[in-house]
């Protein structure tokens, strides 16, 4: 657990949750486990705890020997996750509409909740809502259904014993009925549901896998590989289970995609053979047996993005010496030299700049082992990709949380102004909905009046901090985007 | 110079042999600041990427924020309510109602979770209370059966005793007979009645004139638990 990403956390927890939780947070963080007695120090320690257990970034166990009491951990990776909640609401539109966003929305903000008062939350906001198109509560619940079927909500586990340790105190999730909603909605009532995460972070990977595609190949190409993805199971694994090739005609030829149909042979070895491996080929029993070696693919992308951010801090020369290392494995500065055609001094600047920076690692070889020899020994260099990976997501934690400090920190510097701008909305949303004016004369009178009360120069600062605050907003979410294609390299 | 002993150079052995030249290859000064804060870019960034998902995620994500701020689950003040004011703004100025205050959503609204499904540890009705200690016995408790058989004025200075002890008494049950106190107020004190009732404490405690049998120990669970409500962070150590 890196300092810096204890910091991002302590930062969202205050955002998402308020200082008294952030701050249990950190201490959780701190200390990897807790017991409660260790935490009386802080403001209202239980409820805390409740709060971001409920929400599912804390876990809890209780063995009885050697330990006397429930210690609880905090999950940072959870906790950074909360960045991707509007990732998730997004992806569930796309996939199963309005409705489906309604009831996540109300899934993500409860932390977890039963079935009853999901549906009564729900139907509530569209009440209100004038934008909600209207639906009924029976297409709510199917909804629902269709949700916890395809996994993408679970049933939220619950405090009990462990039958094997006896006197123990854990989390309780019963795999039997984890994705199992019960037929009558009156035994729902004490049945919470929470988030699935690794079933969304499942479509992002296939999402990032068909998008790869079709940047590469082309849109058909992308098609066939969601086909091939959609039989690769809903499970986060390093590799997929074995397709077979009729497995996959069949699922191409229920689409309409004639091109596809087609030419669905030669898609499948330009997958095949592409140097990304997209698919490998793993028997020729039934005409032929795939798997989607996504380990493998991921260290791709992962590379990739690595490559990226040594172009963008350095330059296209420094680029090109960070592959010439990682495709040589190790090799020696000279030979570097030889190999990328740019003058030798830039080269030697720019090898050591990325040394520096640790983007790329060196290994001595000493000839003798007596250390008073000089010149007797290799340094090669060489590119350790877990570490590099590693490197850029502690940067990537890092620039989050200055994104999150910064946009406290114009808020906090300009909280006055702000509060005086929110007043004057909300003053004019009064008169806008009174009736009292007789003409809209009048009405108009008493907006222009309102809006008098800041000068147009602090007009054009608050609408600065806003666009400021919502460029800082975006760069979190995409900040998140390379965090979630290193998490998905590292984690495979 | 003489040779051999290092004398008037600095450096025992030639720097040029080592392959460093002198102007631009020769090492470089050491530094003797720390790098800077906030590092030159050496390109400008790239931009942000733009289109309706980013529209949408950024729309989704403030409305969460606001939402959870209003949702029960935020406990502690956030920044940016917490500093509304800046540093020299009078204070009394907060306590001035506003027109404004009228549209406010109230901000505190109660947690609620469903307890039984987290540790026994957390519910509200398990959360430790204070725990009152019993009074330890003083020396004047153990005297006093013999002050009582004695004249006037020790009568008098015992009846004043016994209404400090009923005052003391009544303060420190404060738990357990919360409800009854009132009763007891309304009554009239019987003086007989409290010598009666503290007799029997001192029976139970002083049976055998010693109050080795009793426990006193105190295993350190409470300590540090008065102030748990009001301490900032710091001071962990």
């Amino acid at each position: 657990m890196s300092v810096a990403k204890q910091k991002l956390c302590h930062l969202l927890l205050d955002e998402v949750f308020g200082s008294r939780v952030a701050k249990v947070g950190r201490h959780l963080a701190k200390w990897e486990k807790c017991f409660l007695a260790d935490l009386y120090q802080l403001d209202q320690p239980h409820e805390c705890l409740g709060v971001l257990i409920n929400h599912g970034l804390v876990t809890y166990g209780r063995d009885p020997r050697p330990t006397p009491g429930v210690q609880y951990e905090i999950s940072l990776d959870q906790v950074i996750q909360t960045i991707r909640y509007p990732r998730y609401l997004y992806l569930i539109k796309a996939l199963h509409g309005d409705n489906a966003e309604l009831i996540l929305e109300e899934v993500l903000r409860r932390g977890q909740e039963t079935l009853p008062k999901i549906m009564e939350k729900s139907l509530n906001r569209i009440e209100l809502d004038e934008n909600l198109a209207k639906t009924h509560k029976q297409d709510l619940e199917k909804t629902f259904q269709t949700l916890v079927k395809e996994h993408f909500l679970q049933r939220a586990p619950h405090v009990g014993t462990n039958p094997e340790v006896p006197g123990s105190t854990v989390p309780i999730l019963d795999e039997t009925t984890r994705f199992h909603v019960p037929e009558s909605i009156e035994s729902c009532s004490s049945i919470y549901w929470c988030l699935n995460v690794d079933r969304f972070h499942v479509e992002f990977r296939n999402k990032i896998l068909v998008s790869t595609v079709t940047r590469r190949i082309d849109e058909t190409a992308g098609k066939l590989m969601e086909f091939i993805l959609s039989l690769s199971g809903k499970k986060l694994e390093a590799s997929s289970r074995h397709i077979s090739i009729t497995e996959i005609y069949a699922n191409i030829n229920k689409c309409i995609d004639l091109k596809l149909r087609q030419y669905k042979d030669h898609y499948l070895k330009v997958l095949e053979e592409d140097r990304t491996r997209f698919i490998d080929r793993v028997g020729d029993e039934g005409g032929g047996t795939y798997v989607v070696n996504f380990k493998h693919i991921f260290t791709v992308l992962g590379s990739a993005v690595v490559e990226n951010v040594v172009q963008e801090k350095f330059n296209s020369k420094a680029l090109r010496i960070f592959r010439v290392v990682r495709d040589k494995l190790y090799v020696e500065e000279s030979q570097i030299q030889k190999l990328v055609m740019i003058p030798a001094r830039e080269t030697k600047l720019m090898t050591y700049q990325l040394l520096e920076n640790n983007f790329i690692q060196v290994q001595e070889l000493r000839k003798s082992l007596s250390a008073n020899v000089v010149a007797k020994s290799f340094y090669l260099f060489h590119v350790d990709l877990n570490q590099v990976a590693r490197m850029v997501q502690e940067m990537c934690y890092m620039s989050l949380s200055n994104a999150i400090i910064r946009k406290n920190h114009e808020l906090q510097i300009n909280a006055r102004l702000l509060e005086k701008q929110d007043r004057i909305d909300s003053i004019t949303s009064n008169i806008n909905a009174s009736e009292e004016f007789v003409s809209e004369e009048e009405r108009t009178q008493q907006l222009e009046e309102v809006q008098d009360m800041l000068s147009p120069a602090e007009h054009d600062l608050v609408k600065q901090i806003r666009r400021c605050g919502d460029k800082l907003h975006s760069s979190l979410a995409q900040v998140d985007e390379t965090l979630l294609v290193l998490e998905l390299f590292l984690k495979l | 110079m003489s040779r051999g002993r290092g004398r008037g150079t600095g450096l025992s052995f030639n720097a040029e042999l080592l392959g460093v030249g002198r102007g631009q290859e020769a090492i470089p000064a050491s530094l003797l600041t720390p790098p800077p804060l906030y590092p030159a870019r050496l390109a400008p960034p790239c931009p942000l990427v733009e289109g309706p998902e980013s529209d949408y995620l950024l729309a989704v994500r403030k409305e969460f924020l606001h939402q959870m701020k209003s949702s029960g689950f935020q406990l502690g003040g956030h920044p940016r309510s917490q500093n509304t004011q800046p540093p020299g703004a009078p204070t009394s100025a907060l306590k001035v109602e506003r027109y404004s205050d009228r549209y406010q959503t109230p901000e505190d609204i109660p947690l609620q979770l469903d307890w039984s499904r987290f540790p026994a540890e957390l519910r509200p009705e398990n959360r430790r209370r204070r725990i009152k200690r019993r009074p330890m016995p003083t020396l004047t408790q153990a005297k006093k059966p013999n002050l009582v058989s004695r004249g006037d004025v020790t009568q008098t200075l015992d009846e004043l005793e016994k209404k400090e002890k009923s005052g003391d008494k009544s303060e420190d049950e404060t738990d357990k007979k919360e409800g009854s106190d009132g009763e007891d107020e309304d009554k009239p004190k019987l003086p007989g009645a409290i010598e009666d009732s503290e007799g029997e404490l001192e029976d139970e405690e002083m049976d055998d004139g010693t109050d080795y049998a009793n426990n006193y120990f105190d295993n350190g669970e409470e300590y540090g638990d008065e102030d748990d409500d009001n301490l900032d962070e710091g001071g962990i150590y």
